[in-house]
C-alpha cells in the first residue's frame, strides 16, 4: 500500500464522516480526475527537480486522531507574541477556538468544518470556492476530494483590518503518518485591507504531509497580503497551490519564508484582471541536511499597465536541494507591463544544488520584463575584512548572508514578522547574532 | 611590539611573493614601507592580518611575545591589530553605526569584557566622526555602499580611531584622496598616535609622509626590504625613483 492506494480506499469512508453532502458529486469528480492525472513524476516538466517518490511511498492515516495536547502555553510560543495579533488554531484538522484568539470585527470568519455543514454559507463556494484553483492539477483536486479543514475569511468593502491574523495548523498525537487536506479563501472586498500569516507545525516525530490550497481575491482598491512562515520540522512535507486573483488598482503580496519542513512544493499564481495591478512575490529559502525546497511562480498578465516584482533568495547548506521556476506571461493586450523577476542562491557546501529556471512568455510589444538568476558563494574578499575586523567566521558568513536576504524582506510591513524571520535565519546559520540591532 | 622573521609566503598556487622579510617594530614608532608595484607591499599586510589566500611558508611573525602565524584573521584583530583595507568591501543593510558596534563588541568579548555601554559607545563615536568631519548621516548609510574613494578612507581611519588597536597598518590608504581629505586622514592617524602604539604605512607615494612623520623608511622589492632609512629615504626616493636600488 501508498499514497495512492489509500486516497482510492478512504474515499467513501470520509464521505461519511461529513454531514452535509453538497459538495459530494465535485468531490467525487475531483477524485477522478485526480486519478486520470496521478501524481505529477520526474518525467513531468514541472516536477523534472522535484521528486515525490518519497511522499507517495508512505502510507498515511487520513482520520487524524482528535485528541491533543497542546497547550496555550505551547501556542504562545509559536506565534509572534504581539498581543494585538489574532491567531487562529487548527489542531489535529479542527478549529480550536479556546486556543485561538479571534477579536476582529466587521467580517466574516468561517471555519471549513462549520461552513460546509450550513447551507446559507452555500453560496461562498458557489461564487468564490476553487473557482481560481486550477482543476488541471493532481493536488487540487485531490484537495477537492479530501478538504475539510480550512478557513473562509471576507473582509466586506473599506473595512480595514491592521491586525495580522496568524492561522496555524497543528499536528499532534498522531501514532501513524498523517495526511492534511487544508484550505483557505481569502475575499478582500473593494478598499478593504488584511494581512495574513500562515505556519503549520508537525509535533510529532511520525510524518505528516500536508495539501494546501489557498485561494485569495483582492477587488479594487483592496491590499491582501499573505505571509507563509515554513520553518516546520524534518517529518514534514507540504504541497501548497495559492491562486491569486486581482481587480484593477489593487496590490497583492505572498511572501514565503521557507526554512523547515523535509520536502516543500511551493506554487503560486497571480492573475491580473483590470488595470494598475500590482503583485508582489518574496521568498527567503535557507535549508540544510537535506531539505528540499521547490518555488515555482506563474504570473499572468491579461490586462494592461500592471506590475509584478518577484525577488527570491535562496541559501543552501549540506545537501540541501532548491527549486526555482518562475513564469511571466505576458498576454497580446497586456501592453505597458512592468514584470520583474530576480533569483539569487548561494550555495554553502559542496553537495547543495539549486535548479533555477526564469521562463518569460511575451506577447505585447510595449513592455518591460526583466528577470535573472544567479548561483553563487560567499566572497572571500567580504568574509576577510569582516574578520579582520574582530568578526569571527561563522558570524561574519551569518553577516553576509543576512545582507544578501535581506532585500527580499523590504516589503513586510509587520515588524514582529521581520523580527521572527532574522530570528529563524540566525537559528539557521546557527550564530547567536541579533540581526535586528546590526541592520 | 611586531617582530618579523624571515617571513616567507606564497599565493595558493605556489608562487613566492614574500622572500624573507624582516622588520622590527616597536611601540610608539611610525614605519612606512614603500615599493615599486607588485613588489608585495599589500601582500605584506595581508599576511600580518591573517588573510588565508596566502601561505606562510617559512619564518615567524611575533606580535607582543606571541608567534601569530596560526591565527585566524578575528584573532589577531582580538589582540590588537588592525589593518585598513585599500578597497574596502561593500556590505548593503549593514550601517557604518551598526557594524562597529558588532566589531567592536566581538573584539570586548574575545577579551572578556562586557558589550560597551550605549552611551559611551555613542559618545566614542561622535567624537571620532567630528575628529574626521564625518557627518551624521554618513553612519546610517550601508557600510562602504555608493561611497566614494575619499569616504571609504575615511571610513577606515573611522574604524580604526573606534576600535584603538594597538599595530594599525595602513594599506595604501592615500590612494584615491585629494588633498583636503588625506590632511583629515593624516590628523586623525595623528592624533590616533601614541607611545603605545605603532602605526605601518604601505603607500606608494611620498606625499602621505608629509602628513605622517615616520621615523623609518623601508623599501620592498622583489619580496625583500632592500633598504632601510629615516624619513631622508622616501625623498630621495621621489626623487630619484626605485631604480637606482634595484641595480
Amino acid at each position: 500500500m501508498a499514497l495512492l492506494e489509500n486516497i482510492q480506499n478512504n474515499h467513501s469512508s470520509f464521505l461519511e464522516t461529513l454531514k452535509h453532502s453538497f459538495l459530494d458529486e465535485n468531490r467525487k469528480s475531483a477524485l477522478k480526475n485526480f486519478f486520470q492525472q496521478g501524481f505529477p513524476t520526474k518525467k513531468d516538466e514541472e516536477y523534472k527537480y522535484t521528486n515525490l517518490r518519497e511522499i507517495t511511498e508512505k502510507n498515511y492515516n487520513f482520520f487524524p486522531n482528535e485528541h491533543h495536547t497542546i497547550s496555550k502555553q505551547q501556542i504562545d510560543e509559536l506565534h509572534l507574541g504581539e498581543e494585538n495579533f489574532d491567531w487562529i488554531v487548527f489542531v489535529n484538522g479542527h478549529l480550536h477556538k479556546e486556543l485561538s484568539k479571534i477579536s476582529i470585527e466587521n467580517v466574516e470568519l468561517l471555519s471549513f468544518n462549520y461552513a460546509l455543514n450550513s447551507p446559507e454559507h452555500k453560496d461562498v463556494f458557489e461564487k468564490y470556492f476553487n473557482s481560481i484553483a486550477n482543476q488541471e492539477l493532481a493536488f487540487v483536486n485531490l484537495n477537492l476530494a479530501y478538504v475539510k479543514t480550512g478557513f473562509f475569511l471576507k473582509v466586506p468593502k473599506n473595512v480595514v483590518i491592521e491586525k495580522p491574523i496568524h492561522v496555524f495548523y497543528l499536528s499532534q498525537n498522531q501514532d501513524e503518518n498523517t495526511f492534511y487536506n487544508t484550505r483557505n479563501l481569502l475575499i478582500a472586498e473593494e478598499g478593504s485591507k488584511i494581512e495574513i500569516i500562515e505556519s503549520h507545525h508537525n509535533f510529532d516525530d511520525t510524518f505528516v504531509l500536508t495539501n494546501s490550497v489557498t485561494e485569495i481575491f483582492t477587488y479594487q482598491n483592496a491590499k491582501a497580503d499573505w505571509h507563509k512562515l515554513q520553518n516546520d520540522s524534518d517529518t514534514s512535507y507540504l504541497i501548497d497551490h495559492t491562486f491569486a486573483k486581482q481587480e484593477r488598482d489593487s496590490l497583492t503580496t505572498v511572501n514565503t519564508f521557507s526554512f523547515g519542513g523535509k520536502i516543500v512544493r511551493n506554487n503560486l499564481d497571480f492573475i491580473h484582471n483590470g488595470q494598475n495591478i500590482n503583485s508582489f512575490m518574496n521568498g527567503i529559502t535557507i535549508i540544510g541536511n537535506e531539505q528540499l525546497v521547490d518555488h515555482h511562480t506563474a504570473v499572468h498578465h491579461n490586462t494592461p499597465n500592471c506590475e509584478s516584482y518577484q525577488n527570491y533568495k535562496g541559501i543552501f547548506k549540506d545537501k540541501s536541494k532548491g527549486v526555482f521556476n518562475g513564469k511571466v506571461f505576458v498576454d497580446k493586450i497586456a501592453q505597458k507591463t512592468n514584470a520583474y523577476q530576480q533569483n539569487n542562491n548561494v550555495l554553502l557546501n559542496e553537495g547543495a544544488t539549486i535548479d533555477t529556471k526564469p521562463q518569460l512568455e511575451i506577447f505585447a510589444d510595449d513592455v518591460k520584463c526583466s528577470h535573472g538568476c544567479t548561483v553563487g558563494q560567499l566572497n572571500d574578499d567580504a568574509l576577510f575584512y569582516l574578520r579582520a575586523r574582530g568578526i569571527s567566521k561563522k558570524e561574519a558568513q551569518a553577516l553576509l548572508l543576512y545582507a544578501f536576504a535581506n532585500d527580499a524582506m523590504e516589503n513586510i510591513d509587520i515588524e514582529p514578522l521581520k523580527l521572527k524571520i532574522s530570528k529563524l535565519l540566525a537559528e539557521k546559520l546557527e550564530v547567536d547574532l541579533a540581526f535586528e540591532d546590526i541592520f | 611590539m611586531l617582530t618579523i622573521n624571515n617571513l616567507h609566503a606564497e599565493i595558493e598556487n605556489g608562487v613566492e611573493i614574500l622572500k624573507g622579510i624582516n622588520l622590527r617594530i616597536n611601540p610608539g614608532e611610525v614605519h612606512a614601507i614603500m615599493g615599486p608595484n607588485g613588489a608585495g607591499k599589500s601582500t605584506l599586510s595581508s599576511v600580518i592580518a591573517g588573510k588565508e589566500d596566502y601561505v606562510v611558508t617559512d619564518g615567524e611573525i611575533i606580535f607582543e611575545g606571541e608567534d601569530i602565524v596560526e591565527d585566524a584573521p578575528e584573532e589577531r584583530a582580538h589582540k590588537g591589530i588592525f589593518m585598513s583595507f585599500q578597497y574596502p568591501v561593500e556590505i548593503p543593510g549593514v550601517s557604518v553605526t551598526n557594524f562597529i558596534k558588532a566589531a567592536m563588541n566581538e573584539t570586548r568579548k574575545a577579551n572578556g569584557q562586557e558589550d560597551m555601554p550605549a552611551k559611551e559607545m555613542l559618545g566614542l563615536i561622535r567624537e571620532n566622526s567630528e575628529k574626521l568631519g564625518i557627518k551624521k548621516d554618513f553612519l546610517s548609510r550601508s557600510l562602504n555602499e555608493g561611497f566614494s574613494g575619499g569616504e571609504k578612507k575615511r571610513n577606515e581611519i573611522f574604524q580604526m580611531l573606534m576600535l584603538n588597536p594597538k599595530l594599525a597598518i595602513l594599506d595604501e590608504t592615500d590612494s584615491g584622496l585629494d588633498i583636503d581629505a588625506l590632511r583629515i586622514v593624516a590628523d586623525g592617524v595623528n592624533s590616533f598616535k601614541n607611545e603605545g602604539n605603532a602605526v605601518l604605512l604601505i603607500t606608494h607615494y611620498q606625499r602621505l609622509l608629509d602628513y605622517i612623520q615616520p621615523d623609518f623608511v623601508h623599501v620592498l622589492a622583489d619580496g625583500k626590504i632592500i633598504k632601510t632609512g629615516d624619513k631622508t629615504l622616501a625623498l630621495e626616493l621621489e626623487e630619484k625613483g626605485y631604480d637606482w636600488l634595484l641595480n
